[in-house]
């Protein structure tokens, strides 16, 4: 449907599904007003059926649409918007042609073939499931499997049936995987993005489910780097990726002072098949269109390896400065999560304390009660310096999360209050 | 236990240890567990099984892991039964 609105449309707007917010105007409360018709997909219809796209698939008139749009231009044009993590979402534009190119480099990566059974439980109004998963299967030719708010029991169930033998999958997926599944269906190729995931359970996944690469990406610029796949298991866990062919690395350190015998820096990234630009919700430009060998800040805080490669420590706007150093607390995350038992580590900000910004560590345990805060300081002062060592730890065995599975930081900072909270996580009254 | 003791302890589990925010009496053992029941969200259908698992002291493999098995609390509780020596 997708290729067909590309091949017809020349010009088509992904976005995630409406909240179906209507205004009373009998305006789309989420749509651009430059998009024309709105196309929507009713994955649960009665009466659908799988040959016949009107029986699912929904054509309405954007009410909201003018005529004043900045896309009298012969070129092909997709629109993403970004997911909004991190800030307002925007409007991202490329050329179908990027797309295309950007397509193939995930093919030749993923070594994707039409005897694939690609099964994507992730949404593909996102880059991730969009450009890396969903078309990259459908151009190869492969039988895919596209599943909406999926759980462990409805994936398995479609597994049975569909029997694939490659799969993109989030990070919280994954985890489900790990923590649930018993024997585990050893697929070709597990593809997961969007999170960091940390070295013992990308251990514990690949020896359970098969080959599993991270994808680093963005709305912005498509597939990035991935791990590479040729690289032995033990390199690929400590997050170490190759860039896409087309893609351009440099790593600039910042203004702030740092420990640069590591050659940390704040990445920068140019590539090929990137995108055109940003655009309002009026169709119009915002900032200059970019062009192919434009660097990107990725706003990432990474480290190179000597074989071109790279490795993501954290975000820019995620670091503390400690002793006059500027510290990513994705580090210290990352050296805790190293300790066996612990799960996931989580480092925030909080205060002030004799080495400047406060930091506090919570840990999430493998199992219920099993790590010692003691313990964990011990580790962490085996291989982090002073400087990096958390202020406090805490141990809480069920974080809060978001509705889409992640652990909700901003809950976990708000829980935190000293006079509060024991060092098991648990709450004085 | 009868089944319908272990129906209240999976009852009395799901109110007090997964982020549900429904008392005991708000559960009915046939109400269905995902969004058109009970509502339990990825990540708490996960929490669910490890939780019975521990506390049944029961393993689900891949092959139980199912729709008919996880179709409400009966169904698993009649799992339950059948894994535990009475």
């Amino acid at each position: 449907m997708l290729l067909w609105a590309l091949c017809r449309e020349r010009k088509i707007l992904l976005t995630p599904p409406s909240t179906g917010q209507v205004k009373e105007n009998g305006r789309d409360a989420d749509a651009p007003h430059f998009c024309q018709h709105l196309v929507s997909i009713d994955f649960s219809p009665e009466q659908a059926e799988l040959h016949e796209p009107a029986t699912y698939i929904r054509i309405n008139t954007n009410a909201a649409y003018t005529q004043e749009s900045v896309f009298a231009t012969p070129r092909s044009l997709v629109c993403l918007k970004t997911s909004g993590s991190m800030a307002s979402p925007k409007l991202v534009m490329h050329s179908a042609e990027k797309i295309a190119g950007n397509v193939a480099t995930c093919i030749d990566r993923f070594q994707l073939t039409e005897i694939d059974r690609i099964s994507i439980p992730v949404p593909i109004f996102h880059m991730y499931g969009l450009g890396a998963g969903f078309l990259p299967a459908i151009i190869t030719g492969a039988s895919i499997d596209i599943q909406e708010n999926t759980n462990l029991i409805k994936l398995l169930d479609r597994e049975r049936g569909f029997e694939p033998n490659k799969a993109f999958l989030t990070p919280g997926l994954c985890e489900m995987f790990i923590k649930a599944r018993r024997s585990g269906r050893l697929y070709d190729l597990v593809v997961t993005a969007g999170d960091r995931i940390s070295e013992s359970n990308f251990l514990r996944f690949e020896n359970g489910f098969g080959k599993f690469i991270n994808l680093y990406g963005s709305t912005e610029l498509g597939a990035v780097a991935t791990s590479d796949p040729d690289k032995p298991l033990e390199i690929r866990a400590q997050g170490f990726l190759k860039p896409m062919d087309g893609v351009n690395t440099k790593i600039v350190e910042t203004e702030t002072k740092m420990d640069s015998s590591h050659g940390h820096g704040e990445i920068y990234l140019s590539h090929k098949f990137g995108f055109i630009g940003y655009f309002d919700a009026n169709g119009k430009p915002v900032g200059h269109e970019r062009g192919a060998g434009d660097w990107f800040p990725s706003k990432d805080i990474g480290v190179p390896s000597p074989d071109n490669n790279f490795r993501i420590i954290g975000r820019c706007d995620n670091s503390v400065n400690r002793d006059g150093r500027l510290l990513p607390l994705a580090e210290v995350e990352t050296a805790m999560e190293s300790m066996e038992g612990v799960n996931r580590a989580i480092v925030i900000p909080h205060g002030e304390s004799k080495r400047g910004k406060g930091i506090i560590a919570f840990c999430i345990p493998e199992k219920s009660d099993s790590l010692k805060v003691e313990d964990i300081k011990q580790h962490c002062f085996a291989r982090l310096p002073g400087y990096a060592i958390p202020d406090r730890i805490l141990i809480i065995n069920a974080p809060p999360r978001l509705a889409n599975g992640k652990i909700d930081i901003q809950g976990l900072a708000n829980f935190y209050s000293s006079e509060m909270i024991n060092d098991s996580g648990e709450k004085h009254e | 236990m009868n089944k319908s003791e272990v129906v209240d302890r999976i009852k009395g589990l799901i109110a007090s240890e997964l982020d549900v925010n429904l008392k005991v009496a708000e559960i009915g053992e046939d109400d269905s567990l995902f969004e058109d029941g009970l509502g339990l969200d990825s990540v708490e259908i996960v929490e669910f099984i490890t939780i019975l698992e521990d506390r049944f002291d029961v393993q689900f493999s891949e092959l139980d892991l199912t729709k008919e098995l996880f179709r409400n609390i009966s169904t698993i509780a009649d799992f339950i039964m059948e894994k535990t020596p009475q």
